[in-house]
């Protein structure tokens, strides 16, 4: 447990300079799209008193009130977002070949640990995780502080109070990643989870067979996407949803068994440097 | 240790934001706004058995759903994860009680509460065939559920449509010893659509015999290139076994291809309504009032084989009512008391006949309406019941503009 820790703890110091980066982009981008959506609203409010001569009420009924909800769906936004996620994508790919690939092949160091490869395995998956769960908990801080600088900025009457709860259930970047329920959370990232599972035992195959090991995994992806597809093709609705639950729950926990545990023999027999 | 600090501030900062998030989304919830119906005037039992759906919507996004009855309000998220997942919310009470009590009729079978037939003695669901590729005709499955043994029985019936593209079962009925079926359908090679009842003998797995809605011989002038689609405008229930079933027809012109290749939008030319009579198997042509005729038959409703059609004028209830297609309309004034119509004029309302009770209510309630509910008796064209749906949230302070929009009305 003590090396699992000391190697979670030695990934997260690898990449925080960048993770805190990305953080601060994310705040630089998200606040970008405050001012700008606010700019954006008043400049077209502004245009319709002066030549339409509107009143501001007339302006409300005819553009409605500026909330985070307008701002949650500007480019700046939507960028922000999603300029985590694919940062943490590529991570995924980064995480174990910035061990191989480098001036000296940290891998060779890492393997000759002594301790049971798997660890590393866990620890690489724990950092994914943590730096996922972290830039959720920073949207969700930034949430309140970007309200409150909206609010700040905008003229009262053209402004309206909108919850992180609301936006959540209806954005459809917002509600992928801060789900209504903690039950459509644990789903969510159970799902992300076991993907960054089967995702590091492709790798694995590659680093093991090289381009053999890609055509193995290509064909590792292939047999579990048909296991999850095929109940889809079940008569319809011959499931119930309590069913299909149960039967993915299960799917679920039999594909991250296996790939942990060809993960474990790839790299206790396979993985060479 | 310091060198964990990282690790340590991550992993705290991100269990104890997304822990507060949800822990206080559950507390929200635990907090979430109670309804009821108060009683302003009349005896409560006259709202025994309604149960109001309504969705709590801000933005024109619906943030959930509420039943409200006599009893109180049950939401959604009350409901157990499975039953809320597989939407039973919305689902008709005979279909909640047919998913606790016998789950397993409904294996591979829809929710669509006109596709199925409750009486005392049995549950009936029809269903297009979804295999079959025969062009000659349209196969049907109908599963019988016998309640007293709990006995499944399958059949299958042919109908004497060919090459359908499109089938859509709008109503099922036990009508003497056949089963009638009441659908829409049209061929792969137009848009006008069809409307037929199918009467089947189970027994001999056939169709007995098929009336369709011939609208020329109805006196309904269909130009040559013209669409015809029809909707049905009575509210079909499980348990329900009308006389009289009503259908809106739509005449509309095809689009013409302009200048640039592009099509025009089809155009509506016509509006009719036809009613169907079950006891004498034939299609008629329905005159609506002609203080209705603008308006349409929107709040239309059967109770046996009388038709209703009530209107909303100052505060007054002027209740239409015909026996049969050709008899023409009567009418009469209900009274309503003045705080009850301002709302329902303002916000408007649905109406809803179950057993000679005519229920009149509001539909929305926001920061300058409420939702009011009255009850009239049709047999003494008295008001005996009027009510108001409250709420524990407070309406001026809200920061957040949500409304109570009621979407259905359903009488146990």
């Amino acid at each position: 447990m003590k090396n699992y820790i000391k190697l979670v703890r030695f990934e997260v110091d690898r990449f925080s300079k960048i993770y805190g980066a990305l953080i601060g982009l994310t705040i630089l981008l998200q606040i970008a799209a405050v001012v700008s959506a606010e700019m954006g609203y008043m400049k077209e409010a502004n245009s319709l008193m002066l030549e339409q001569r509107y009143t501001s009420v007339q302006v409300i009924e005819h553009l409605g009130k500026i909330s985070m909800h307008t701002v949650s769906y500007t480019t700046l936004f939507v960028f922000s977002i999603g300029i985590a996620v694919v940062s943490l994508l590529i991570y995924c790919l980064f995480i174990w070949y910035r061990d191989w690939f480098g001036k000296n092949m940290f891998i060779y160091r890492l393997l000759m640990l002594p301790l049971n490869r798997i660890q590393l395995f866990f620890a690489k998956l724990t950092t994914i995780l943590l730096f996922v769960f972290g830039l959720v908990a920073v949207q969700l801080l930034l949430f309140p502080l970007e309200e409150f600088l909206l609010r700040k900025i905008t003229s009262a009457p053209y402004f309206e109070l909108v919850s992180l709860e609301t936006l959540s259930q209806s954005h459809p970047f917002l509600s992928l990643i801060l789900p209504h329920s903690f039950s459509g959370f644990l789903i969510a990232y159970g799902i992300g989870t076991l993907a960054v599972i089967v995702l590091f035992t492709v790798i694995l195959f590659e680093r093991s067979y090289r381009w053999k090991g890609i055509f193995i995994g290509a064909a590792y992806v292939l047999i579990i996407a048909a296991i999850l597809i095929g109940p889809l093709y079940a008569p319809l609705n011959f499931l119930f949803y309590q069913e299909i639950f149960w039967l993915y729950l299960f799917l679920s926990f039999l594909i991250g068994g296996v790939s942990i545990w060809l993960s474990y023999w790839l790299l206790q027999h396979k993985v060479t440097v | 240790m310091k060198r964990y600090w990282k690790v340590g501030l991550l992993s705290l900062i991100a269990f104890l934001t997304i822990g507060w998030f949800y822990v206080e989304k559950a507390v929200a919830r635990m907090k979430a706004p109670e309804y009821n119906i108060e009683t302003l005037s009349g005896d409560d039992k006259a709202i025994e058995g309604l149960d109001l759906k309504a969705g709590i919507v801000r933005n024109d996004e619906v943030l959930s759903n509420v039943g409200i009855s006599k009893e109180g309000s049950l939401f959604d998220h009350d409901l157990p994860y499975f039953e809320q997942r597989e939407g039973l919310f919305n689902v008709d009470s005979s279909l909640q009680k047919l998913y606790k009590e016998h789950k397993s009729f409904l294996r591979g079978k829809t929710f669509s509460p006109n596709q199925y037939f409750e009486n005392d003695n049995m549950y009936v669901y029809v269903d297009k065939n979804r295999q079959e590729k025969n062009k000659e005709s349209t196969q049907l499955d109908i599963s019988v559920l016998e309640k007293a043994s709990g006995k499944e029985l399958e059949y299958k019936v042919s109908l004497p449509l060919k090459d359908t593209s499109f089938f859509w079962i709008a109503n099922v009925q036990v009508v003497g010893k056949q089963l009638a079926v009441s659908a829409s359908s049209s061929t792969s090679n137009s848009k006008t659509e069809e409307w037929n009842i199918f009467y089947l003998d189970l027994t001999k797995q056939e169709t007995d015999s098929n009336d369709k809605a011939a609208l020329k011989d109805l006196g309904i002038d269909v130009p040559a290139q013209a669409a015809v689609y029809f909707s049905p405008v009575t509210n079909f229930e499980i348990k329900q076994s009308n006389d009289l079933e009503v259908l809106e027809v739509h005449i509309t012109q095809q689009g013409e291809e302009n200048e640039e290749g592009s099509v025009t939008e089809e155009e509506l030319t016509q509006t009719h309504y036809i009613v169907y009579d079950y006891g004498a198997k034939a299609f008629s042509v329905l005159s609506l009032p002609k203080e209705l005729k603008e308006r349409g038959a929107e709040h239309l409703s059967v109770a046996e084989k009388s038709l209703y059609l009530p209107m909303l004028t100052g505060q007054q209830l002027t209740l239409y009512h015909t026996v049969s297609a050709s008899s023409g309309w009567t009418s009469k004034t209900i009274q309503l008391p003045k705080e009850v119509t301002i709302d329902m004029k303002k916000a408007g309302y649905d109406t809803t006949i179950k057993e000679d009770k005519l229920y009149l209510i509001s539909t929305v309630e926001d920061q300058d309406t409420d939702i009011f509910v009255a009850v009239i008796d049709l047999h003494t064209d008295k008001v005996i019941y009027t009510g108001k749906v409250n709420t524990t949230s407070e309406k001026t302070s809200k920061q957040e503009e949500t409304a109570l929009h009621l979407y259905d009305i359903n009488v146990e």
